[in-house]
């Protein structure tokens, strides 16, 4: 279980986080819904060490993240929004890094990330640099090396950005498996038909600051079963009846 | 410490440190773990090559009698030392950008660190090394019990690379902590790498050049550099006052430094490094004034093209190849008081140095020169660039522009230094500088569109763009091919214009020559290159 409580995160004047306070269980798909420059990826990232939060604490299975480190690392595993790492090595590569990082012998790994490739087609690919690979191809060798050590809590950062069709329904299974094997998988989507296909819990985040917290049945419930996408435009969005649209385009488009 | 995590960070960062030779052996198809050993292997090699060249070389000075050279091979392997740390630091902790990559893995900290230095320190031994062996025939020649000499000699090296790892530490991560280097990484790593190569290469002439050699005994030596005599006395006699002055020196400025980088560099230095390497994207100064908003094409694309030039091994190179190497050949004939006076030289001569001027262009514009490389400085952007209604034509002829202007402007700053050093009369200075402006202009048509034909976008290091077509070899194959070649048309050249009364035909002939050549290499040009944008 992870529980983050009052967390803020300032750059210089800028609030991207306000008093962010909720609980993620384990088992469980959570999902961050929220527009760009709404605090999704800055929480993440605070999640997974990157970031450094101004206040607050996260704690995971009991354990204050502050304090542990390094022992909570190891139970984490993490797709960037943007899969540009480690671009000077191989596929084969990043992934012996990502299992000396985990600490996986030969035998522990071997069958897992030979599955793995078999599922993302990536096995013409690990002698090739990332470098010279495509978006879809660099995502796909990071989610490959973030699941190489079946990690207790998988983070993923808009992870269906630049996959083929195939590949993204693929990586919606292994979400869905790997929270059924009673782990948690947390990821950031502006997708809301993945949030509402994937979600057992979401949190809408708005200018840093929560805005709802709960499953997506609880909240269709709450607005008499409107479709996600009119609940989150009217909770997170713009309130300008298309106006802008107009200005644009003309009234053509209507 | 983690052996499998550490063994997996090194791995990396061999990679990260050594990007020609890892593009090198990739192309052969290494990877993984035969790949590391080939990389591991490459050090060996250098470490053989410079104790065998060095080791032969100093087997046969008997340095007890020579303290000059002594304090001079100090002096050499000391700088060769620095320069090679600095860029090895460069390339390990800065170029990869790899450390914030790092942040979400459970990697300590410490070992993250240990290995990038491991690493640095791996790059300069071989540079380093044959230090060892001078203080070891050193001691060995003042009769020191072999053993204890063997002891001696390895404190003392240990000593001196700690020394020149601390220096280079402070320098590099000192910088990190100022506002200058967190807001111009690239322009500030590139003068610090362009500092660090001029001090040595100017270091080693300046040693080359103190001739006054100290013959008054009966071995041939060269005066010593008073700086580095304290080493000389602890071989000479290591447990005396004399040997002291060395002794303490040593341990004096090793804790001074190592004092300075612990309590001023180190605190906060990982946070630091992670966030020089992420700043790409959030230096975003609030406080500076909004450029003013451009919307006429070519001053955006000059902006641009500017921008492009801020890398620092690509400056590094430039500099190297296009300035401190003709800057050596310079000082070296002009130290070597066989300095050419051209002073008296009469006008007849203006053929000979027009095509000296032709041959120097060659000699400077290579594939690594900028305009050799401008192209590929786009990466990504070259091929959405293509996607935008604006003419490719005017984009890359503004891209050429810029990069004939840099390269020829850098040939004739050298070529006025040439002409002063040497006394060169107006007129044949003038003769020179017109061909080296269209040699470089010719040479610049070439390798511009040599960049377009082998362009690599997805490049992570520049280096990989200095490799492309023949590599290495064709590189030095093309440099020493321009040097010997050009070398000799310009002396036979001369040898017609100043022994015989052939001048006038000759010029005629020379002259027709490299008009014909000219335009057909233009029009060449124009065909293969140019025109494909109409």
């Amino acid at each position: 279980m992870i529980e983050i409580k009052d967390l803020c995160k300032n750059y210089g004047d800028k609030k991207a986080l306000q008093n962010l306070t909720l609980t993620i269980k384990s088992g469980e798909i959570f999902g961050f819904l929220g527009h760009n420059g709404a605090g999704k990826s800055t929480t993440l990232k605070s999640l997974v060490s990157i970031i450094e939060p101004t206040s607050g604490t996260i704690t995971v299975d009991g354990l204050d993240l502050k304090a542990n480190r390094q022992k909570i690392k190891e139970k984490i595993a993490y797709v960037p929004d943007t899969p540009d790492i480690f671009l000077q090595l191989t596929a084969g590569e990043y992934w012996d890094l990502l299992a000396a990082a985990y600490q996986l012998s030969e035998d522990d790994v071997a069958k897992r990330r030979h599955d793995l490739i078999e599922l993302f087609d990536m096995g013409a690919h690990v002698d090739e640099t990332m470098a010279s690979f495509s978006h879809g191809m660099r995502q796909k060798s990071i989610l490959i090396g973030a699941l190489l050590s079946d990690p207790d809590v998988w983070i993923l950062d808009e992870p269906l950005q630049g996959l083929d069709p195939q590949a993204a329904h693929d990586l919606k299974e292994l979400m869905k498996a790997h929270a059924a094997k009673g782990k948690t998988v947390i990821f950031s989507t502006h997708v809301l038909d993945t949030a509402q296909q994937l979600c057992d819990e979401l949190a809408i985040l708005k200018k840093g600051q929560l805005i709802y917290n709960g499953s997506v049945a609880d909240l269709r419930a709450q607005h008499d079963n409107q479709s996600l996408e009119d609940i989150y435009l009217g909770m997170a969005g713009r309130q300008d009846d298309g106006h802008l649209v107009d200005n644009i385009e003309g009234d053509e488009h209507e | 410490m983690n052996k499998q995590q550490l063994r997996a960070l090194m791995s990396v960062d061999l990679r990260l440190a050594n990007p020609q030779v890892t593009d090198r052996y990739r192309k052969k198809g290494k990877t993984g773990a035969a790949l590391t050993k080939k990389l591991t292997n490459q050090f060996v090699y250098n470490t053989i090559i410079f104790i065998l060249i060095y080791g032969f070389t100093m087997f046969m000075l008997d340095f007890s009698k020579m303290p000059g050279m002594f304090t001079f091979y100090v002096g050499l392997f000391v700088l060769l030392g620095i320069s090679q740390s600095i860029s090895s630091i460069y390339n390990v902790f800065f170029a990869g950008k790899d450390l914030a990559s790092y942040l979400p893995l459970p990697f300590r900290e410490k070992e993250i660190f240990f290995s990038k230095t491991l690493i640095v320190f791996l790059n300069v031994v071989p540079f380093t090394l044959p230090l060892l062996l001078l203080f070891f025939y050193t001691g060995w020649r003042f009769g020191i019990f072999i053993p204890l000499a063997i002891i001696l000699a390895i404190v003392v090296f240990l000593l001196i690379m700690a020394l020149v790892f601390l220096i280079c530490a402070l320098i590099v991560f000192g910088l990190t902590k100022t506002k200058l280097f967190q807001h111009h990484k690239n322009a500030v790593m590139s003068g610090l790498m362009a500092i660090t190569m001029i001090i040595a290469v100017a270091g080693i002439l300046l040693m080359n050049g103190s001739n006054n050699y100290a013959g008054a005994g009966a071995s041939f030596d060269r005066a010593p550099i008073t700086l580095l005599l304290p080493i000389y006395q602890i071989f000479k006699a290591p447990i005396s006052l004399a040997s002291g002055e060395g002794w303490l020196g040593l341990i004096a400025l090793l804790s001074l430094f190592a004092a300075l980088l612990k309590y001023q560099v180190l605190p906060n230095l990982s946070e630091q490094l992670t966030q020089v390497n992420t700043t790409e994207v959030n230096n975003a100064n609030p406080h500076k004034k909004a450029r003013r908003r451009q919307t006429k094409l070519v001053p955006i694309l000059d902006a641009y093209n500017r921008q492009l030039l801020k890398e620092p091994n690509l400056l590094l190179q430039v500099l190297s190849s296009s300035i401190m190497m003709p800057l050596i050949f310079i000082l070296t004939f002009a130290m070597n008081g066989s300095a050419f006076n051209f002073g008296q030289l009469p006008v007849k001569w203006f053929g000979v140095f027009f095509v000296g001027g032709l041959v120097f262009a060659a000699m400077t514009v290579n594939q690594t020169a900028l305009i050799a490389n401008l192209i590929s400085l786009d990466r990504e952007n070259f091929e959405f660039v293509r996607s935008l209604p604006i003419s490719m034509k005017q984009y890359l002829h503004r891209k050429f522009q810029l990069g004939f202007f840099f390269q020829v402007m850098i040939n004739i700053l050298m070529l006025l230094i040439a002409a002063i050093t040497f006394k060169m009369p107006l007129v044949l200075l003038a003769s020179l500088i017109v061909g080296v402006i269209w040699g470089t202009y010719l040479m610049c048509l070439h390798y511009f569109r040599r960049d377009y034909r082998l362009r690599i976008t997805n490049w992570t290091n520049i280096t990989q763009l200095f490799n492309r077509g023949g590599g290495n070899l064709a590189l030095v194959a093309t440099m020493f091919g321009s040097i010997i070649i050009g070398g000799v048309i310009v002396a036979a050249y001369a040898v017609v214009v100043g022994t015989t009364k052939l001048a006038l035909l000759a010029n005629v002939i020379a002259l027709s020559v490299v008009l014909i050549v000219s335009i057909w290499f233009w029009l060449r040009s124009q065909k293969k290159f140019w025109r494909l944008f109409d």
